[in-house]
């Protein structure tokens, strides 16, 4: 029919002309710009919203105890001699506390939240550098729409700035490997390599310096450094006249040599047990975090509680594939596929081989697969991998601008409808960070069977940022309820984890009490860690925190049975 | 693997080199720039807290401005100011309340320790000390104007202090320095005979 041929024909060649033109033009950065200013309001308006977590008070007492440490000439202290965690995040968040009009944990989370900020920004910088600006806004908006990323953003004290080094220090890497790529003269060669000028190899220092300083791990980024440059240096010499490659590549060794000094220095001023012992330290440091033996809490899998010490190989990959949004993980699997398809084919014609995109994929794969060989101590999911996830977001992201540029000219309609996919994701994740706030760290996907199939099946609510809004809840049933005895007598309030989590989300009024006199208490408050959510089931429920129909932690009122109506478990009339 | 710019042309060119810039400018900026606007335009601290050695005599008298009434010690907050011994100090604390209209406030008194508080002068709660931790509450008309507020702290063993109001109905909280709710304001006593004066 002639009227449906023309409607189909001009619809083909609208999207065709979609596809063409969101090919080209600056319109990508415009959108990362806007994307990044909406993100920074949003931060400011909820950063207050996010509970503490575990891991903030030791650094908060370490962060003071640094500030003693170099106030006081270097006087050495045990607590922070033998600390295993560089200092550089600590020793910022102890002295913004200084000035800071709040307390100490929402000091705490602004400056996490900044921190955070900054590994978007190296996201989007590393993403653009490698695939266009189209390549930085489609990592960028993986990496803010992984909801387990971004809802440790506000108040993880150690894995979020180590994440935020890891994508700055490959950053630079990637910048130095495109700068030694072949090129067809060697005076171009020549002037890549000068036009890194001075400030880069300053920058790579810090960039390395600071990974390092927040955990030493980041020693990973020069093993990726040296590993790589070696690699595109023994390329070089085979693909080209030696004495050239030689000439280029002495003054690279020689300045990238000179940024790892720099980054070490920068190490062993923000970091007491370096300063004390400068190699020793940070070696004997690095053998403790990768094997971490000194904790041994269970952890969950499938439903099997199993010590941390003794995790199956599995234990990350099922994390990583059920919480990640799924399309990311495909388009991450796609890239790396096609890396590594491209990568052999280079090696078969004696091509320069894509190496920046083969460091991605080493700075994804290799830690996982040394914790997995290495038996390592694995808990609370993948939180201690959090730092992987941006460089996932920048292949998954890179995939995605590279299909789409190829695409684009042979067949438009496809790449505007891989864009209007990016879209409908971008929506579908948007609402998951709104429905989930601020739990997003609870998050897992629909492939998982989302977060009511985990509850107690996995580690979901684990960090303790769920207890502001079990405990406001909690406070306002008893003023409501209980006015009379609220204003005349203490409550005693028992639960599992911090008694942190309490004594800083409870008026003193309620009064927390150890979980062994909880049968005595007036209420038991717990998130779903450890099957703390099946304990005194038969209690009557008086409040709960509820996120994608999943329930993540739960208030009974010790003194009053749960009514049991026609199997369903209800509170007995109040007194 | 494409780098940066694709603009064409100087002008475009040139803008497309400096959005990485603005890029950075509005990721990086705004928290720092909020920050410090709130730090510099955050209510000072109200409360006048004066903590004094107990009868051990560990530590000196310190007087420190704190901008919320609410403080337990233990293993974890094992300090006080001056020095002095946790488990045996006494301790006052005054701020001025001052509100736009009359209106009841529910008033709490929550301590580990021998407590009270008083208003204008007259001791309106009171707890006893002993082991556990006590609350005594009462609703008190406040009158329009400024009121002293007083609370003073026995401490022994690990103690707790803490005095919670509600002024708008819901649960009460530790009172704050600066404007809580519209019409209510903690603000610091001055030194004199009259610590809550307002000017003219």
């Amino acid at each position: 029919m002639p009227r449906a041929a023309t409607v189909r024909s001009s619809l083909r060649e609208g999207w065709g002309a979609v596809g063409r033109g969101l090919l080209g033009g600056a319109w990508p950065d415009w959108v990362s710009l806007a994307s990044l200013a909406a993100l920074s309001c949003v931060f400011i308006a909820t950063v207050g919203d996010y509970g503490l977590t575990y891991d903030e008070d030791p650094h908060i007492l370490y962060g003071e105890r640094l500030l003693d440490f170099y106030a006081s000439g270097f006087r050495s202290s045990v607590g922070v001699s033998r600390s295993s965690y560089g200092a550089a995040f600590d020793l910022c968040a102890a002295l913004l506390r200084r000035v800071s009009p709040w307390d100490e944990f929402r000091t705490n989370h602004v400056l996490c939240a900044f921190i955070a900020q900054l590994g978007l920004l190296g996201t989007w910088r590393l993403g653009r550098l490698v695939a266009g600006p189209l390549g930085g806004l489609s990592s960028l908006l993986f990496l803010v729409l992984t909801p387990v990323y971004y809802g440790h953003q506000f108040n993880n004290p150690k894995d979020i700035p180590f994440a935020a080094g890891y994508v700055w220090g490959l950053y630079f890497i990637a910048r130095l490997l495109l700068a030694l790529q072949p090129r067809a003269h060697a005076a171009d060669a020549a002037a890549a390599v000068r036009s890194l000028g001075g400030r880069y190899w300053v920058a790579l220092a810090v960039a390395l310096g600071l990974g390092m300083s927040v955990r030493v791990g980041g020693a990973l980024l020069i093993g990726y450094l040296a590993l790589f440059v070696t690699l595109v240096s023994l390329e070089r010499w085979r693909l080209e006249s030696r004495a050239t490659a030689l000439a280029l590549l002495r003054g690279v060794w020689l300045r990238a040599g000179l940024a790892v000094v720099g980054a070490w220095v920068i190490l062993l001023v923000s970091w007491p047990r370096a300063l004390l012992s400068p190699v020793r330290g940070p070696q004997t440091a690095l053998e403790t975090v990768s094997k971490f033996t000194a904790y041994d809490s269970p952890t969950l899998l499938g439903g099997q509680v199993i010590p941390s010490q003794n995790v199956p190989w599995d234990y990350l990959p099922t994390y990583f594939l059920m919480q990640l949004p799924e399309l990311g993980t495909a388009c991450f699997v796609a890239t790396g596929v096609m890396v590594m398809a491209t990568s052999l084919l280079a090696l078969r014609r004696r091509r320069p081989l894509p190496w920046v995109w083969l460091l991605l994929l080493v700075s994804v794969m290799l830690p996982p697969a040394y914790a997995i060989v290495r038996h390592s101590t694995l808990y609370n999911g993948l939180r201690h991998f959090l730092f992987i996830i941006p460089p996932i977001s920048v292949l998954a992201g890179a995939g995605v601008a590279e299909l789409v540029r190829w695409t684009a000219p042979r067949h438009p309609g496809w790449a505007g409808a891989v864009l209007a996919l990016m879209g409908v994701f971008t929506l579908d994740q948007g609402l998951w960070l709104w429905r989930m706030h601020p739990h997003q760290h609870a998050f897992f996907n629909r492939a998982s069977g989302g977060l009511p199939s985990a509850v107690e099946r996995y580690e979901t609510e684990y960090y303790g940022n769920v207890y502001p809004e079990l405990l406001a809840q909690l406070t306002r049933e008893v003023w409501e309820k209980r006015r009379e005895e609220y204003m005349s007598r203490t409550f005693t309030v028992a639960g599992c984890g911090s008694k942190l989590f309490f004594t800083k989300n409870l008026p003193l009024n309620l009064q927390y009490t150890a979980m062994r006199s909880a049968a005595k208490a007036d209420y038991y408050a717990t998130y779903a860690r450890d099957g703390c959510l099946r304990r005194f089931r038969d209690r009557a429920l008086v409040a709960r925190v509820e996120r994608g129909g999943a329930t993540l932690a739960v208030a009974r009122d010790m003194k009053r049975k749960a009514k049991r109506s026609r199997g369903v478990v209800s509170a007995s009339p109040p007194r | 693997m494409v780098e940066s710019s694709h603009g064409v042309g100087g002008a475009a060119e040139a803008r497309a080199k400096r959005l990485p810039r603005w890029v950075a400018a509005v990721a990086v900026l705004p928290l720092p720039a909020w920050f410090s606007v709130a730090a510099l335009l955050a209510p000072a601290p109200a409360w006048r807290a004066e903590y004094r050695p107990g009868a051990n005599g560990a530590g000196s008298t310190a007087v420190v401005a704190e901008r919320k009434l609410e403080h337990y010690w233990d293993r974890r907050f094992n300090r006080a100011p001056g020095g002095v011994d946790v488990h045996s100090f006494v301790a006052e604390w005054q701020a001025c309340l001052s509100v736009a209209q009359p209106r009841d406030v529910p008033f709490l008194l929550v301590s580990n320790g021998v407590a009270s508080f008083s208003l204008d002068g007259q001791v309106a709660l009171q707890n006893g000390g002993g082991k556990q931790r006590q609350t005594s509450g009462q609703v008190i008309r406040l009158e329009r104007g400024a009121h002293l507020l007083r609370v003073s702290l026995q401490a022994r063993g690990w103690s707790s202090i803490a005095l919670n109001a509600s002024f708008d109905g819901g649960p009460p909280a530790a009172v704050g320095s600066g404007e809580p709710v519209s019409g209510v304001r903690l603000s610091a006593p001055r030194s004199g005979p009259a610590p809550c004066a307002s000017d003219g």
